[in-house]
């Protein structure tokens, strides 16, 4: 098997032809397909803006290949991103090498999962990241090409499509996934609750299993709206591996403003909701197929009742989106990864 | 040390041991798939690798 080239090897001239090279970046692997910004010395060096490249950022699973600050600025450029997205590109490679991420299973697994990222705090409304309306869609400079420019730097730490990437389906998600977290005057940032400065920025990445919508135009309090989001959480087809839990165990749920303001306005916290979301997704067993509940640990089946999250301080919760009242369910990956947050200096 | 996998996995598997430092590891492939599959289906999968782990085992393999 060839591997492609580490992504410091990858320069075009300035006269290089954009459509050969995004075809000869596809036959090798590294690429996604799509057109990508020829990697020109000029580019790249503007995409450093100083840097020292030959930094070394990482070895990345599944092939264990020295990273640098080049090889992500060259990724950088590919995917259509400027300069400000690097910072963040570069803190989202590290915390993909949390050992709890367990990339080497995300990359190579059969399973249907995408790396994405969330841009949290003062940089993610400096660089204009979308958190509103539509923010886990097209159209956002920053969301696209961020997302994308990681998931160039996966493939090129070896999550190649079909020979170590071996997802059964693949995903949408896997040509980039990026969103913010949007700012909410009742309900603290998850850089708050989790013991970052006050005002820091950070981006955390995660391995979603595809994404469900929970719609509930009905409730009329917060506890109304968390009944309906725990109804959703379990997927009885998703026992993991050591048959504990439903899924991974390590929800991450998107609320939209119009649910934060009811969070806030019932004085319910995010710990509080988390609480809640645990104890109201665990479900009884014949919910599931047999063959699924047989498949559960013994200690399980002994209370007859199985969850979706492993406890309440395994749910990332926050707030993005636009107006309307539907929450977004990200299942992360059933094989074991933990959403995993950086600091971007 | 050996490696088991089924034939798809093969080419990961060789790639992630090189990158691993470990070129030379013995990889026992068998058809594909495992999961799912009955206990008289899994064993001509047993049959399949048996020889080669003995031999592993006993000092013969090639």
């Amino acid at each position: 098997m060839s591997l492609p080239r580490l992504p410091r090897a990858i320069r075009a001239p300035e006269t290089a032809d954009p459509v050969a090279l995004f075809g000869a970046l596809c036959d090798e692997g590294i690429g996604d397909g799509l057109p990508v910004i020829p990697p020109t010395d000029a580019r790249v060096a503007m995409m450093l803006a100083g840097r020292d490249p030959g930094e070394v950022v990482g070895m990345l699973a599944p092939l264990f290949r020295e990273l640098t600050i080049e090889d992500l600025a060259v990724c950088a450029v590919l995917a259509g991103a400027g300069a400000e997205h690097l910072p963040a590109l570069i803190a989202a490679v590290q915390a993909v090498q949390d050992p709890g991420f367990n990339l080497l299973g995300v990359a190579t697994t059969t399973g249907t999962t995408s790396v994405g990222l969330i841009l949290h705090g003062p940089y993610a409304r400096k660089v204009e990241a979308n958190s509103g309306s539509n923010c886990m869609g097209p159209g956002n400079v920053t969301n696209s090409t961020l997302g994308r420019a990681l998931s160039f730097v996966l493939r090129a730490g070896g999550m190649i499509p079909g020979t170590l990437d071996m997802s059964t389906m693949g995903h949408p998600g896997k040509y980039g996934f990026c969103f913010a977290e949007a700012e909410h005057a009742g309900f603290p940032s998850y850089c708050d609750r989790t013991g970052l400065p006050r005002g820091a920025s950070a981006v955390s990445v995660f391995a979603a299993s595809g994404s469900v919508e929970v719609v509930d135009a009905h409730s009329d309090t917060a506890v109304g709206l968390l009944e309906t989001l725990a109804s959703a959480l379990p997927t009885p087809g998703t026992a993991n591996a050591e048959g504990t839990v439903l899924g991974s165990g390590d929800p991450l749920i998107v609320i939209p403003p119009e649910w934060a303001d009811k969070l806030s306005k019932d004085g319910i916290s995010p710990q509080q909701a988390c609480a809640l979301l645990h104890e109201w997704s665990t479900i009884p067993l014949d919910r599931l197929s047999p063959s699924i509940a047989g498949s559960l640990n013994e200690t399980v089946r002994d209370t007859g009742r199985v969850s979706a999250a492993r406890n309440p301080a395994s749910i990332v919760l926050i707030v993005a989106g636009g107006v309307g009242t539907k929450a977004t369910y990200l299942p992360t990956w059933q094989g074991g990864s933990i959403i995993s947050t950086s600091r971007i200096p | 040390m050996l490696l088991f996998c089924t034939s798809p996995f093969t080419p990961m598997a060789k790639a992630i041991t090189e990158g691993k430092g470990l070129p030379g590891m013995r990889i026992i492939e068998m058809d594909h798939p495992l999961g799912g599959l009955t206990e008289q289906e899994l064993e001509p999968r047993f049959e399949q690798i048996i020889g080669q782990v003995l031999a592993y085992l006993d000092g013969t393999a090639h």
